[in-house]
């Protein structure tokens, strides 16, 4: 099955739970599953990973948000832009809901919506997490390094963090950040944003 | 059928060492951070522990220049999500065992609850009311030889059964997963079908047990 025979492979687990494999590669992965109790229980763990990952995936924007409050966003962000510094020329720039290209096919459309700073921001200094979310969570924060190992993480009822000054950022570099709701799982994101520092 | 191949996974395993590569690996990240944390954030301990795993995550996924990415190589028939889905639990499971000693998944109460399965003949030996075979007596050792017997029927039927067919009542009675999850896991709009499956695969063994002249396996 493996490489020492004696296990599925990443593809066998996901092809089985696609069901997208040959009938044959099927029936010999069923065989295998049949006598294996840890690849089955990998298949039941993951495959209820599938379901819930699916399940908490960001939902599209509501039509009642973009006519009603995006533009109540986009005060709000203008109001931060003044807030944050931004190096260069002024970028006093919406906050781009970028629902359509959130990052990554996996991540779906936003459902925590981002106040600021937008996708992408050039931010000096004075790093200010925003964001929008209906009802009442605590939140999950994470900040991360360009090569994505984390830098800082909190977790907070509030929906503004900002940055601690011990969070050291370096010229030119990029980081990722992302917020995630906390019920019972991940209930929303905010799905991963990107800035940068300038040089 | 084969799932797209992911353009950054692409870009990345083709990316020229140093700054391109780099580059790539973050748009990589970019893309499939939401997926990595939230494997991580599955097994127990608080943020610290799920950002450790995390960690750890990308160093396995970068060592050996991407080995285990390269793995998948698009040969992969299911989506690439499901696929490193697999691999990161894998590399969290490397993480709990080298911190650990072992497996999240064993311990006490994992080998309690090893212990309390019984095997998967004896459990479709209930489900199909198996005690009516046993002739109304007191005699111990009879009942125990008839059921003995009975079990090496429903062993022999099932090993005719199809292998998926087989995996399901494994998966239903021996790891006593109930169906409405089997039906959520499987990806299934619906646990009726799965309901219906399995009436169909106990229906046919407990034919399969009367022609062998056991009549009392009927619930």
């Amino acid at each position: 099955m493996t490489a020492d025979d004696r296990h599925l492979t990443p593809d066998q687990v996901a092809g089985y739970l696609a069901g997208s494999q040959a009938q044959s590669e099927r029936a010999e992965v069923a065989r295998h599953l049949d006598a294996c109790a840890e690849c089955r229980n990998e298949l039941v763990e993951v495959g209820g990973i599938v379901a819930d990952y699916q399940a908490v995936l960001p939902r599209p924007v509501a039509g009642l948000f973009r006519r009603r409050l995006m533009p109540v966003a986009v005060v709000l962000a203008a109001g931060l832009a003044a807030i944050a510094v931004y190096r260069g020329r002024p970028r006093v720039e919406a906050p781009v809901l970028r629902a359509a290209d959130s990052p990554g096919a996996d991540e779906g459309v936003a459902a925590i919506e981002i106040v600021a700073p937008p996708d992408g921001a050039s931010i000096a200094d004075s790093v200010v997490l925003w964001w929008h979310s209906a009802g009442q969570h605590s939140y999950a924060v994470f900040f991360l390094s360009e090569d994505g190992r984390p830098l800082w993480t909190t977790k907070t009822m509030d929906t503004v963090v900002r940055l601690p000054s011990t969070v050291v950022l370096l010229p030119g570099a990029t980081y990722f950040w992302r917020v995630d709701a906390m019920g019972n799982g991940i209930v929303a994101s905010t799905g991963v944003r990107r800035l940068t520092v300038p040089r | 059928m084969t799932a797209p191949f992911p353009e950054s996974l692409a870009r990345l395993l083709v990316a020229p060492l140093g700054a391109p590569q780099d580059d790539a690996w973050s748009r990589f990240l970019a893309d499939y951070t939401g997926v990595l944390l939230y494997v991580a954030g599955r097994l127990s301990g608080g943020q610290d522990e799920v950002m450790d795993r995390y960690a750890w995550m990308l160093d396995g996924l970068r060592r050996d220049d991407f080995r285990r990415l390269r793995a998948y190589g698009g040969r992969g028939p299911g989506p690439f999500t499901t696929w490193l889905i697999v691999v990161a639990r894998r590399l969290c499971l490397d993480h709990h065992r080298v911190r650990y000693g072992r497996q999240q998944s064993e311990g006490p109460a994992h080998d309690a609850h090893r212990h309390e399965r019984r095997r998967l003949a004896d459990l479709i030996g209930d489900e199909l009311a198996l005690e009516a075979v046993a002739t109304p007596s007191d005699h111990a050792a009879d009942n125990a030889m008839v059921r003995g017997e009975t079990s090496t029927a429903l062993g022999r039927a099932l090993d005719e059964l199809h292998p998926e067919d087989r995996l399901l009542l494994r998966i239903r009675f021996e790891d006593a997963v109930s169906v409405p999850e089997m039906a959520r896991v499987l990806g299934l709009d619906s646990p009726f079908g799965l309901y219906r499956r399995l009436d169909k695969i106990l229906k046919g063994l407990r034919a399969k047990l009367e022609a062998l002249g056991i009549d009392g396996a009927r619930p």
